[in-house]
């Protein structure tokens, strides 16, 4: 299976290595816009839905070596956007090495492109069914290239590629450097530079590192310079090559972070239906717990209504029971008639026999006292008891107490009560 | 159809949710008020206090009060149901809207030949209603006199007005 397309915009010189590993090379007339010839070659060169990768790097981006904190891409970009404005337009493009740590902190080079036609590019290659899997500096290209990708101590790199031209160093400190070149006295300059490279190094010292050189005429002079023959020689194809190694959305990918063209995050629409649907839920519970409590309002209304009826009932029931105790009081001081004293009188006259004399009657609040005096020389107990007999049958509304024991003189004392039955309630 | 920006709307719906929530939550069922098993029991013990009773004792009472003797003819009255006994004490007072009077009344020269007489007066005055008998006193003259040594009787009574 062919491997992605990489497209290589270098000013106005084009390469595209295909996925077979074909390289074509496209020169563009200064004045002539880019664009359209890139598609024109992807269109001749890939196969539909092929993935693109693009190294990017066209005259109208600037790059700044600038110092910064290690940070988040995101962060950087706020702290940058101090000094470069233009990070803050719309239609920029930028992008920033991976942060190195060197003798003066942390730096990183940023690449700003404030007129970009990489927009329109990435449009037309969308256009054509060519997914772009990412765009990357050239300088990202070279680190993630062998053997400077490996490289521990530091490195070099020199890339030529017709008339342009880049010179890189990461020194033994950390220390990142870089030159872009053009024109005729490219090579000069690009040999100036890799002595100024190699000078960072200690005196001797040949640091490992990469040389792409594109131009035959010139690459003599280069491979004679001093430092270059440590360098390992690369063809541009196999250089270009590893440009499929590069992470899509990396910290240096121009396209995998916002503000420009930042990809859909696959999340957001599931939140945006998460949220939805929190929404809809909510509302939903929201529209229950109205109806609940709609529903309890109309139950404790109506369970208040019944309780103030209740209220109102036994207000109504205890004023009638206040009414009733007064009627039953006022009837209770109405005496009856009191018959049974007058009953007892009776009963008293008709049970006493000629054999007892009695002396004194007496009823007071409902006590009553009868003295006599047994005359009857047969006995002394037998007439009293005959007429205690008859006195204190159970049925009569008074009571006689028992007789007392042993009555041997002839007075006698009968004690008992009538006032139940002589004070009783008037009553129907 | 397009939709909300999500940093809006999951923020929003979250929101919404909690706020569902709290609502929810607050619209618990407010509790029925604490005094209702109370009011139950107070209904209970009041079930007989209803319209009916209070109409039979007024009837009742009613009944009772138009039983009792008018104030005005009473000393009339007791004169003639008790004609040998002498009213020793007479005092009024009132019962609410009823007139109470006591009396304190003596036989006049009681013979045991007089006894019926006394029953009849006190069958008399124990047949009329509102009357109550306070104290009675009968005491036999002493070694066997033909005489009662006392017949007393205090009484009171409810009059009508």
């Amino acid at each position: 299976m062919p491997g992605s397309a990489v497209i290589l915009w270098w000013g106005a010189d084009i390469r595209l290595l295909a996925g077979d590993g074909k390289m074509l090379r496209l020169a563009v007339a200064e004045a002539d816009d880019p664009v359209p010839a890139i598609l024109r070659l992807a269109g001749e060169t890939c196969a539909p839905a092929q993935a693109v990768r693009v190294i990017y790097h066209p005259d109208t981006l600037d790059a700044h070596e600038v110092s910064c904190p290690n940070t988040s891409r995101s962060r950087l970009r706020k702290i940058l956007l101090r000094e470069f404005r233009a990070l803050g337009a719309p239609d920029a493009v930028w992008s920033v090495e991976p942060i190195r740590r060197g003798t003066k902190g942390c730096a990183t080079v940023l690449y700003l492109d404030q007129r970009s036609p990489l927009p329109r590019l990435l449009a037309g290659l969308a256009g054509g069914g060519w997914p772009v899997e990412g765009v990357w500096p050239l300088q990202s290209l070279v680190e993630a290239t062998p053997p400077c990708a490996m490289a521990r101590d530091g490195f070099l790199s020199l890339v030529v590629l017709g008339r342009r031209g880049l010179v890189s160093c990461v020194g033994p400190s950390g220390d990142r450097s870089l030159r872009f070149l053009e024109g005729p006295e490219c090579v000069d300059g690009a040999i100036a530079e890799l002595g100024s490279a190699l000078a960072r190094f200690e005196e001797g010292a040949t640091p490992p590192g990469l040389m792409i050189v594109e131009d035959g005429g010139s690459s003599g002079a280069l491979e004679h310079a001093p430092g270059a023959r440590a360098l390992t020689a690369m063809a541009a194809a196999t250089f270009l090559s590893h440009a499929r190694t590069l992470p899509a959305g990396g910290f240096s990918d121009f396209v995998g972070h916002r503000p420009f063209l930042a990809r859909p995050p696959p999340l957001r629409p599931t939140l945006a239906a998460a949220g939805l649907a929190l929404v809809l839920a909510a509302l939903g519970l929201a529209w229950n717990a109205r109806q609940d409590r709609a529903r309890t309002r109309r139950q404790f209304a109506t369970a208040r209504e019944q309780q103030a009826n209740l209220r109102q009932w036994v207000e109504d029931r205890a004023a009638a029971q206040a009414r009733i105790d007064q009627l039953t009081l006022a009837l209770s001081r109405i005496p009856g008639r009191a018959q049974p004293l007058c009953d007892f009188l009776a009963a008293l006259d008709r049970a006493t026999p000629t054999a007892i004399a009695l002396q004194e009657v007496t009823i007071q609040g409902g006590a009553l006292t009868v003295r006599g005096r047994i005359i009857d020389d047969a006995g002394p107990s037998g007439a009293l008891s005959r007429l205690w007999r008859v006195l204190a049958v159970p049925d009569a509304p008074w009571h006689l107490d028992d007789l007392p024991a042993g009555q041997v003189g002839a007075d006698f004392t009968l004690r008992g009560s009538i006032a139940a039955a002589a004070r009783k309630a008037a009553a129907p | 159809m397009r939709l909300p920006p999500a940093h809006w709307l999951l923020p929003a719906g979250i929101l919404a949710a909690a706020g569902s929530v709290y609502y929810s939550r607050s619209a618990s069922a407010p509790a029925v008020a604490p005094e209702e098993a109370a009011l139950q029991r107070q209904a209970e013990a009041l079930a007989g206090a209803t319209p009916d009773t209070i109409l039979q004792l007024e009837n009742r009472l009613a009944a009772a009060r138009a039983r009792l003797a008018p104030a005005p003819g009473f000393d009339a009255w007791l004169q003639g149901a008790c004609r040998n006994w002498i009213v020793a004490t007479r005092s009024t007072g009132s019962a609410g809207d009823l007139e109470l009077r006591q009396y304190g009344l003596v036989y006049d020269h009681p013979r045991m030949s007089s006894w019926p007489d006394i029953t009849a007066s006190l069958q008399a005055l124990c047949a009329e209603p509102g009357l109550t008998i306070d104290r009675l006193d009968i005491a036999a003259a002493p070694d066997g006199a033909d005489a009662f040594q006392q017949v007393e009787v205090r009484l009171t009574v409810l009059l009508r007005p």
